[in-house]
């Protein structure tokens, strides 16, 4: 993994909507390349408007943006967009050709002016969506728009890639399949960042940090392990630790070892017993 | 956006002005009458009289700043439709004069400019329900009437839709600053063709959902507050229609 580099920089960030309401209070937050983090967060906590930031969507009001060196109030969306691919929570607000494929090629035509129908199949395939590229956008399931939304950002190859809620209505197939996408994606060294709820999609997520907003300012920046043990620090972004975690610590033996899945759960259990033990499991 | 302030001004906002306190149902008629009054006559001085006599109702209800910010948003849609007018009206008569000409004008802007006031008047000072009340008194059947509420209430919801849209796609580079007038409005398609699907998609989950909770199993249904004609409606109605009348008759200029 390549790393150190800081590709994203959040100054102080304010943001107040026209209507008055003030979402970022003070955001600091520094993304280097190759990061997979996660921002969580309550309702209204500023987790979107944070991230609406990162693309030149927003300007903040007060302090400072840098992506890549660049303040986002300097440069076009467009050329931000470039850089940092949003994928937002609904897949509707930007379906509007008759086939996925021409769907794909949209963000591709406007970045390269261009369209590359190789590249267009190959990250369809690797979604597992080929077969659906002559469907039309509407009539496919929602996991499926999903994956599509995904693939129209991935084919042009931002730097940086944010998802917002990936997994809201989609089942636990649909979660699987996106997190070996996301897996395979960060060990290219892709910048990752996800906003979500779901609370054991990010626990089986490879994620090396966790950003918690809540009121529009971070109150907690540190690894998965020390958010997802930390119930007070969960419970006021009104979330509970995911399962396994939360087994631990019912079970008093957080001090102990911080398993995040069940794997690493019992990967620890197998290493103490010696393999004896559970050594059927694995026929 | 435009459209988006346009719409806030279109808004019914609560308050306590003679007009708030008028019977929906006078206030339509009311509405009505002068739209089509305003279309009787064609005297200049005529028609000055009418807009003058809806500003003061306006101000009688405090809504000149929403009417003004109103007016400023439809300039270009006016000045549109006059340039395609002296086109057409070259076109069909080609000898007319440059002072008919202007008297077509004036009478064009001046309706449109009645009507206008009427109706953000109208709809400023009618909530949404007490309108659907009022029509179904006047015999429209509740399920055809209750429409109106829901499109009311939708209007900010739609409008923060089209916002998500517009970001959506334009995270996906699409550039509005860039290109010639015909290009923008190709640019326009990524934005209305999301939206208008997102609507319908609504409104079906809408219809199923209030279907599913009885909307409309009875044909008839009564209201807990009444509709009653007072004194003040009688009053106002009576004196609006006098004041109307001598305008569009006595003005002769």
């Amino acid at each position: 993994m390549r790393g150190g580099e800081e590709v994203i920089v959040a100054e102080n960030v304010w943001y107040r909507y026209p209507n008055g309401y003030t979402a970022l209070r003070g955001v600091n937050l520094r993304i280097n390349r190759g990061d997979a983090v996660a921002i969580v967060g309550a309702n209204g906590s500023g987790k979107t408007t944070l991230i609406k930031h990162f693309n030149g969507l927003l300007k903040p009001s007060q302090g400072r943006v840098l992506v890549l060196d660049t303040d986002t109030r300097s440069a076009s969306v467009a050329k931000l967009a470039r850089w940092v691919g949003i994928v937002f929570q609904n897949p509707l607000n930007q379906f509007f050709r008759d086939s996925v494929e021409a769907e794909v090629a949209f963000a591709l035509e406007n970045f390269t002016g261009e369209v590359d129908p190789e590249k267009i199949c190959s990250v369809l395939r690797e979604l597992g969506i080929e077969h659906l590229r002559r469907k039309s956008p509407f009539e496919i399931s929602l996991g499926e728009q999903r994956r599509v939304a995904l693939a129209s950002v991935l084919v042009y190859e931002p730097e940086i890639l944010i998802l917002d809620e990936p997994t809201a209505g989609l089942d636990y197939n649909s979660k699987m399949k996106l997190l070996s996408i996301l897996k395979r994606l960060h060990e290219k060294g892709r910048t990752l960042i996800v906003v979500s709820h779901d609370i054991e999609f990010l626990a089986r997520m490879l994620l090396n940090r966790v950003v918690v907003l809540s009121d529009g300012r971070v109150v907690f920046d540190g690894s998965p392990k020390e958010a997802f043990y930390n119930v007070l620090l969960l419970l006021s972004s009104r979330l509970v630790p995911p399962q396994i975690p939360e087994l631990v610590i019912r079970l008093g033996l957080e001090h102990l070892f911080n398993p995040l899945s069940e794997d690493e759960a019992y990967d620890f259990l197998r290493s103490l017993i010696g393999g004896s033990f559970l050594a059927g499991r694995e026929s | 956006m435009l459209v988006e302030k346009v719409s806030q001004a279109l808004l019914y906002e609560g308050g306590d002005s003679v007009l708030h306190r008028l019977d929906p149902r006078v206030k339509l008629l009311y509405a009505v009458l002068t739209a089509l009054a305003v279309f009787c006559t064609e005297k200049p001085g005529a028609l000055t009289a009418m807009l003058v006599v809806q500003l003061l109702v306006a101000y009688a209800s405090s809504l000149l700043g929403r009417v003004a910010s109103l007016v400023r948003g439809l300039v270009p849609f006016l000045l549109t439709i006059m340039a395609l007018n002296t086109v057409l009206i070259y076109v069909v008569s080609p000898g007319i004069e440059y002072l008919e000409l202007v008297r077509v004008f004036y009478a064009m802007v001046m309706r449109v400019l009645v009507v206008l006031v009427v109706f953000t008047v109208f709809i400023s000072t009618t909530s949404p329900h007490e309108l659907m009340q009022g029509l179904v008194e006047m015999g429209l059947s509740y399920t055809a009437a209750y429409p109106l509420v829901v499109a009311f209430r939708f209007i900010p919801i739609v409008f923060a839709e089209v916002q998500n849209v517009y970001d959506a796609q334009r995270a996906r580079g699409l550039e509005f600053e860039r290109g010639n007038v015909l290009e923008r409005l190709r640019k326009l398609v990524p934005i209305i063709v999301p939206s208008v699907v997102c609507s319908l998609l609504r409104a079906k989950d809408l219809a199923e959902a209030m279907e599913a909770r009885g909307f409309g199993a009875f044909p008839r249904r009564t209201f807990y507050r009444q509709m009653r004609i007072k004194a003040l409606d009688v009053a106002f109605l009576a004196m609006i229609a006098l004041v109307e009348v001598l305008c569009v008759t006595l003005v002769i200029f």
